[in-house]
């Protein structure tokens, strides 16, 4: 009797170490991601088991990705919209307090502000850069809203130059992460681009582009897409307008209060002709109370996840154009107060900022925040509105550093 | 172990005999065992005479569930194709479910050898239930509480977002 209890009790201590890593893997994969993401908090195990490289290639693959959206504030708690219940269409979710370490420190400056801004997202990482005119430069901040887990890339040498933009992309062919600075120089008539490879976590090559105007001077990296005819840039000039994932296809979508939203496609990437309006909204449909930041997200069923003109969080039938609100809750199951707050789109991960350079799935995301958007593992970057010099847009490869420079007609109209 | 179910099945019923890794024969039904993947891949090799699996790594306790797990389920089966079959209404599938979930309610020293003789013995929907049954366990509880639950010791890096 005294044996068999003896057994058992050494057997219950190490239930899970003794069993195969495959049906630890199972049993979790089973998990909303808000549990996993407790559950590494019971042992040091677990927390390995939870955060194994291998088991966020699992996650990601058994639980397509859900919808992740955040809220945040500068000073205020933010939230972050429970993914499970967006990935099941639920119209009611809970609100979760999402508190990053170390990233108010980070970014507070001298006068006690919080100053930051949003570079991108890809594969459920969000990249912060400090904003551009914070001349104490604070790293970026790169992290997992849902693990938590976060990363802060050693500072550029050239750190007091603020960038013209900056990029965050996932490199599929060579599994790395980079973050990219581009920089005006002015004794060289052209812009100077850093290059931060996460994996490594050192500058790995200083690029030099010129983006001169008229002329196609691509040296070696970015691929230039021309804009869609889009009207704000046909008649009024250079205004916002946000870049979205669509099925694939790198849309774009006007930013302007004033009338109505074209959404426009490029069905063949990298096709300037291919380029069509495929949606048109209305006036005050969507919340642009942020301009740059992405407004929406794809989900698996072709619908999409947005803010409509009130800042409420709904799912959007792009077909039939029907608006369903999300009823979020906090903690305490009062209504969330999120109208305040920044939104910010991803699809949710378990992919640490720490072991970039892992995995091998790649996810369309959005990059380059400030200026344009990513496809296909490309950034697009375009000048700054209060950018005088009216430069062309350009994408590139973060891999290949490809470059394409537009023809600029259309960008000498502003 | 012999199994009484099924009286309608003419020819006498071939039986395999299981030994459990503390020494005990159970013998059953050939259509029982062969709900173990384990056991089907390696039935055509083996002589007619010789039906005999030594299962080294599953004692006899959880051996005896697993028997009973498979019996239930290879008569059920049964039992709801024949409902099928005379298109007369049957909840059997219901049933089933009811009888898997009452049979996974166990400590969790039995589950973790039901889990291990179940992938060992490569019984799916059995090591499915088990899992979801851990997953079950482990949703919706505390760090602290799942510690409890399955006696882990509290070796964890202190969770920085408790405190705050």
């Amino acid at each position: 009797m005294t044996n068999k209890k003896l057994k058992l009790e050494v057997c219950s201590d190490a239930v899970f170490s003794k069993l195969p890593v495959d049906i630890v893997f199972d049993i979790f994969s089973r998990l909303p991601l808000e549990t996993i993401s407790e559950c590494k908090w019971v042992s040091k195990t677990w927390y390995g088991l939870v955060l194994h490289p291998r088991f966020a290639d699992i996650y990601f693959a058994s639980c397509t990705s859900p919808p992740c959206v955040i809220f945040f504030d500068r000073y205020l708690p933010s939230y972050l919209i429970d993914p499970i219940r967006l990935r099941n269409y639920e119209t009611s979710a809970t609100a979760y307090d999402l508190q990053l370490k170390g990233f108010k420190e980070n970014f507070r400056i001298k006068c006690g502000w919080i100053c930051f801004e949003l570079v991108g997202t890809v594969n459920g990482l969000i990249c912060f850069s400090p904003e551009s005119h914070d001349y104490e430069s604070a790293p970026y901040y790169i992290c997992n809203p849902i693990t938590r887990d976060y990363l802060m890339p050693p500072t550029s040498p050239k750190k007091h130059i603020d960038p013209i933009a900056s990029g965050f992309g996932f490199d599929s062919l060579n599994n790395e992460y980079k973050l990219l600075r581009i920089l005006r120089n002015f004794s060289e008539d052209g812009n100077e681009v850093e290059i931060f490879n996460l994996a490594n976590l050192k500058t790995t090559k200083d690029d030099k582009c010129i983006v001169i105007l008229s002329f196609n001077v691509a040296i070696e990296d970015f691929n230039l897409i021309e804009l869609p005819p889009l009207r704000n840039i046909r008649g009024r000039g250079l205004i916002d307008f946000e870049f979205m994932v669509l099925g694939e296809h790198l849309c774009v979508i006007e930013d302007a209060s004033w009338c109505e939203k074209e959404v426009w496609m490029m069905k063949d990437y990298g096709v300037h002709s291919s380029w069509a309006k495929e949606y048109v909204f209305e006036r005050d449909f969507l919340y642009c109370n942020w301009p740059h930041h992405p407004l929406s997200i794809e989900l698996k069923n072709g619908e999409l996840l947005l803010l409509n003109g009130d800042g409420h969080l709904c799912y959007f039938d792009l077909k039939k154009k029907i608006l369903s609100p999300i009823n979020v809750r906090d903690r305490k199951n009062e209504p969330a107060k999120l109208e305040k707050m920044f939104p910010i789109f991803l699809n949710g991960s378990l992919f640490s900022p720490k072991t970039v350079g892992y995995t091998h799935r790649t996810k369309c995301g959005w990059v380059c925040f400030d200026v344009v958007g990513t496809a296909n593992d490309l950034i697009c970057f375009s000048p700054e509105n209060h950018d005088y010099e009216p430069a062309p847009y350009y994408i590139c490869n973060p891999i290949t550093r490809d470059y394409l420079i537009p023809p600029t007609s259309f960008a000498y109209k502003s | 172990m012999k199994d009484s179910f099924n009286p309608s099945i003419e020819p006498p019923k071939k039986t395999v005999t299981l030994v459990s890794s503390d020494g005990y024969d159970f013998e059953v039904e050939e259509e029982v065992a062969l709900e173990s993947q384990v056991i089907k891949d390696g039935f055509e090799d083996k002589a007619v005479d010789d039906r005999e699996y030594l299962l080294f790594n599953v004692h006899s306790d959880t051996l005896e569930l697993i028997i009973k797990y498979c019996e239930k389920h290879v008569s059920s089966r049964k039992s709801i194709s024949a409902a099928a079959a005379s298109s007369s209404s049957s909840n059997g599938e219901e049933a089933l479910k009811e009888w898997d979930e009452h049979f996974i309610s166990v400590d969790t020293n039995t589950l973790y050898d039901i889990l291990m003789a179940a992938d060992y013995l490569n019984i799916k929907s059995l090591l499915d239930l088990a899992i979801q049954k851990v997953a079950d366990t482990i949703h919706g509880r505390s760090p602290e509480q799942i510690r409890k639950k399955f006696n882990i010791e509290n070796d964890s890096i202190i969770d920085p977002w408790a405190s705050e």
